[in-house]
């Protein structure tokens, strides 16, 4: 093993403050959720588990499909940072552990949370929304679980056949796909599908490139929170991803405020309005606005915050921060659809303490990928240089 | 890449330029025939009235407007072919960005007439003008129209530019070479002298350049998106089913670049034919543009599939009877329903096949139907949904009338005439980016860095010096560095593309124009707002139950447009003015017309006392000719 080798391993955890600090959090998060169904809190404990299903998933689907994405279009300029990338796999599980904790607790026989089969979480009985058969609770914890679960089998094909030297290119097409596709359902139904009576065919594109910011978040955090070593222009390259992927995001939703607004149609605006006219959380959306949607083009404009790590590293922080609360910005307001007078912000230390418990998970993952894989990628990215 | 030489890269692409046969006027001629039947059939619409158009009520936008949407779609593969694999560095998109670039702007200037066929009165056009007036009529900045005349205008002048900055160096070359030829009075000579402005390819222009298209390319990008996204905004602001959806803006935008790659097959496949391009333009570009398109069917089909299960899932009557409509109804829109999915969608999937992308019959057979494909996805949105509304007894069909189906043609003519005539005339493939990817391709090259304390002087001025010519780029690097460590401070680079490493050994910083084009970005946002709101303002016009001066979504429209037009006019002036690029009759003294060709030129600026022992220092560094400017 080469020095550059040795020193290209995300194994922050060997030194033992920093593992004992994930695992204290992990636990001390499963026992917020413990404390949150045992206290009677779990219509509160659903909503937190679904934000950050919502959230860790496309995280980290996402950074293995940026793998993919720099290994079918040739990226030259991707080289040694797409190793990191596929590490995002180790986030599989804490996917997987969400969405079984949100189907579970949604099963009335398992949770009582739930007595109406039809999904809508507000709906209170009410099954008159002509949805059909799509919003039928069991087949839409069926096609996404299975979606999902296909999703990251074909990560598994893809990450082993990369460790193991090949180029994968149908491998990664059908990750790309299976991405897609997974995604798309997971945001029509368990984002759109909240409020039954609002639509929003851009709703799936929007969650799922939305997702693809918040994985290039997520791999420039991780390459340049450890000790991995990357070149500037690496480093650069993938900044400017962030800056693409705020500009496509923000312009996907932009796009379909746009229509809704000008529409002002009941079924479309309902989405709009508790987000955009009303305080608190109009005053979110001002926040998101200049901080997950413009903040990293006017902030990574410079050069130099792109091509040194801490500068990189902040800006990537300030993204995954944003996103995170731009899904709870896209979830909470829908629990309170009908009530009466501010809709409140609801968030709680509980749900934090959720949130960061899924961080931990997801980052005793990849690093625990980072020592079972160690080194570099032998053929893809640096292959073409 | 091409195993050539650079004079055999260059002898290529100028040697295609030579003067036509009588085969390309004849074609020249019968596709002016059909652009003078294209004016005709305009001029007798005008004359008659709207009526001989088979656009009547309840459908007002008919074959016109999908026209329009064709072009503008067919204009975006250039700027995506440009910009955006510029900036994620393709290298496939130097032998066909040229052509592509062109293609936008003949395009674009094809769509820009279609709003005006469809206007009649031809008069009326200048009501959209924002300039104070008697008439108490005002540009409303809420409309998507208004939006679409400030993005289509925007667009075009973006690409105008962004064009001519590529071209710069080629134009140079071609001057050069006809210059040699002609002589310097030849009318030939005398055109690319005019439209090269005196490039040199020295090394402070191409500094600028570089950073400037770079720029460039960065704003055109998000420009590339936003124009079709506000084309399709025209439909979906209404309220109409199978209009308004929020999925149209990135589901035209990916329409958009499917059609325009398809044409750019179908343009280059012929064009590399009989231009003799065979070695720049081969097989593995062709593939890498049907990639391409391969990605932009999935994402076409994805949007066809999303569409009718939106209008089912709304559970809304109005958009659930029109998709079936538009399936499975009777008319001629249904079965360009069906069409447009084989064409756009279940063909291209050929292109997974590697044998179907690289055979040129299949490839260019499948571009043409995507073509097809696409215009009648236009056909099909733009007239379904005004023809099968809400109530059944204002539903009403459309069937186009010959004059459309002319106007249709001669506008194809009128493209292609446009395009032909650039083939001739100008430089069809960039060949100084064909160059530098050779170049860099070539082998490895020793890393450069500049030299701690080293200040690089300007040659303006200089009268006497030495003149230095190599035979490779290698070369020129090597004594540009010994050159500086002996102690010059005042020389000057000419080169047929950019060479980085020599402006790394001489501590060119980085161009000051990104500082125009962030001062011309802000100033565009600040006017194109200030421009909307200051109108609403004077209008005091309540539109759409909005009181339009307290408004700032539909401002970000405009506001967006004018940040790109700014930016690239600014960064356009600030590349002119710190690269000395102006029209110029002279050269510098000594300048040799091979350094735009396949040599590599250093300008050493001294005193006649020293020019001796520079011309002998010159020489020991392996010059392979040198020669005092006394």
């Amino acid at each position: 093993m080469s020095s550059l080798e040795a020193v290209n391993t995300l194994d922050y955890t060997r030194r033992r403050s920093v593992s004992v600090t994930l695992w204290a959090l992990l636990l001390a998060g499963a026992a917020a959720w413990a404390v949150m169904y045992v206290t009677g809190e779990r219509h509160r404990l659903w909503q937190s588990l679904l934000i950050n299903f919502l959230y860790f998933t496309p995280l980290s689907a996402g950074m293995v499909v940026w793998s993919a994405v720099v290994n079918l279009s040739h990226g030259r300029w991707a080289g040694p940072a797409e190793k990191p990338a596929l590490w995002g796999l180790g986030g599989a599980v804490v996917s997987l552990v969400l969405f079984a904790a949100v189907a579970l607790l949604f099963v009335p026989s398992w949770s009582g949370l739930y007595e109406n089969p039809v999904w809508g979480i507000w709906q209170g009985g009410q099954r008159d929304f002509n949805k059909g058969i799509w919003l039928n609770t069991t087949f839409l914890l069926a096609r996404d679980g299975v979606g999902l679960l296909l999703f990251w089998l074909v990560a598994i094909a893809y990450f082993l056949r990369r460790m193991r030297g090949h180029e994968a290119m149908r491998t990664g097409v059908i990750l790309v796909l299976a991405y897609t596709g997974s995604m798309s359902l997971i945001g029509y139904d368990m984002v759109m599908g909240l409020d039954p009576y609002w639509y929003s065919s851009l709703l799936a594109p929007y969650y799922f490139i939305s997702g693809m910011y918040i994985a290039v978040g997520a791999w420039a955090f991780t390459v340049t929170s450890t000790r991995f070593v990357l070149e500037p222009d690496r480093r650069h390259d993938i900044g400017n991803l962030i800056v693409t992927f705020s500009i496509l995001t923000t312009y996907m939703m932009y796009a379909q405020l746009l229509c809704i607004w000008y529409g002002n149609l009941p079924n479309e605006i309902r989405f709009l309005l508790p987000r955009f006219t009303e305080r608190p959380w109009m005053l979110v959306s001002i926040f998101l606005l200049f901080t997950a949607y413009m903040g990293p083009l006017v902030l990574m404009l410079p050069r130099w915050v792109k091509r040194n790590p801490t500068p990189l590293m902040i800006m990537a922080l300030w993204v995954l921060l944003s996103m995170w609360i731009e899904r709870w910005w896209l979830v909470v307001p829908t629990f309170h659809e009908g009530d009466k007078g501010p809709i409140p912000l609801d968030l709680q230390i509980g749900d934090i303490a959720v949130a960061v418990a899924c961080a931990a998970g997801v980052a005793l993952g990849i690093s625990y990928l980072s020592r079972a894989f160690p080194g570099r990628l032998p053929v893809g990215g640096e292959a073409h240089e | 890449m091409s195993d050539l030489s650079y004079k055999e890269v260059n002898d290529t692409i100028l040697g295609a330029m030579q003067p036509a046969r009588t085969r390309y006027y004849m074609v020249m001629l019968m596709l002016g025939m059909l652009v003078t039947m294209f004016f005709g059939l305009w001029i007798y619409q005008v004359r008659t009235g709207m009526g001989v158009a088979g656009i009547s009520s309840p459908v007002g936008w008919g074959v016109y407007i999908a026209t329009f949407v064709f072009w503008v779609g067919i204009a975006h593969s250039g700027t995506l072919i440009s910009a955006i694999l510029h900036l994620v560095r393709a290298r496939w998109r130097t032998a066909v960005a040229r052509s592509a670039e062109a293609m936008t702007i003949f395009a674009v200037m094809t769509a820009g007439l279609f709003p005006l066929i469809h206007l009649g009165r031809l008069g009326v056009f200048y009501y959209i003008l924002p300039y104070p007036t008697q008439r108490q009529v005002y540009p409303n900045f809420t409309s998507p129209l208004l939006w679409d005349v400030v993005a289509i205008s925007t667009y075009f002048t973006v690409s105008l530019i962004f064009w001519y900055v590529g071209l710069l160096p080629d134009l140079a070359s071609a001057r050069d070479r006809w210059s040699g030829h002609y002589g310097p009075d030849h009318p030939r000579s005398k055109f690319y002298r005019a439209v090269a402005m005196g490039w040199t390819g020295a090394g402070n222009q191409w500094r600028h350049h570089g950073r400037s298209y770079l720029f460039f390319a960065a704003l055109a990008t998000p420009l590339v998106v936003s124009v079709h996204s506000v084309v399709s905004w025209d439909f979906a602001m209404s309220i109409l089913p199978g209009w308004h959806t929020t999925m149209f803006p990135p589901y035209f935008v990916a329409g958009a670049i499917h059609s325009g790659l398809a044409m750019v097959l179908v343009l280059l496949i012929p064009m590399r034919k009989l231009l003799g391009l065979e070695d720049l333009i081969t097989v593995w570009h062709f593939e890498c543009v049907a990639k391409t398109i391969l990605v932009t069917t999935c994402i076409m089909g994805y949007s066809y599939m999303i569409e009718p299960f939106t209008s089912w899932y709304s559970a809304d009557i109005f958009e659930r009877q029109f998709a079936w409509w538009r399936t499975f109804g009777e008319t001629w829109l249904t079965k360009g329903y069906w069409a447009m999915w084989l064409f756009n969608v279940l063909i291209p999937l050929l292109f997974f096949f590697k044998k179907v992308r690289t055979n040129i019959w299949s490839l260019m057979i499948i571009a043409i139907g995507v073509n097809i494909g696409m215009w009648l996805e236009r056909g099909v949105i733009v007239p379904a949904s005004t023809s099968h509304d809400f109530m059944p007894h204002a539903w009403g069909p459309y069937i186009p009338r010959p004059i459309e189906w002319g106007i249709l043609l001669g506008s194809f003519a009128w493209f292609t005439f446009w395009f032909f005539g650039f083939a001739k005339y100008l430089p069809t493939i960039a060949g100084s980016e064909v160059k530098e990817e050779e170049y860099h391709l070539g082998g490895s090259h020793s890393p450069t860095h500049g030299k701690p304390g080293f200040v690089l002087k300007d040659i303006r001025g200089a009268k006497t010096g030495v003149w230095g010519v190599f035979t490779t780029p290698q070369g020129l690097t090597h004594a540009v560095e010994r050159i500086r460590d002996e102690g010059y401070d005042r020389m000057e680079t000419y080169t047929p593309f950019r060479l980085k490493a020599v402006e790394e050994l001489l501590g060119r910083g980085r161009s000051p124009v990104r500082y125009w084009t962030l001062v011309g970005a802000i100033s565009g946002a600040v006017g194109g707002f200030a421009l909307a709101i200051g109108l609403a303002a004077v209008n005091d016009l309540i539109v759409g139950g909005r009181i339009t001066q307290r408004i700032i979504v539909p401002y970000c429209v405009i506001g967006f447009e004018g940040t790109i037009l700014m930016g690239t006019l600014f960064n356009f002036a600030a590349m002119l003015y710190y690269g000395r690029v102006g029209y110029t009759r002279t050269l510098p003294p000594g300048y040799s017309h091979r350094l735009t060709e396949d040599r590599f030129g250093v300008f050493v600026a001294c005193d006649p006392s020293q020019s001796r022992a520079a011309k002998e220092f010159l020489e020991s560094l392996n010059a392979e000719t040198t020669h005092v400017i006394a």
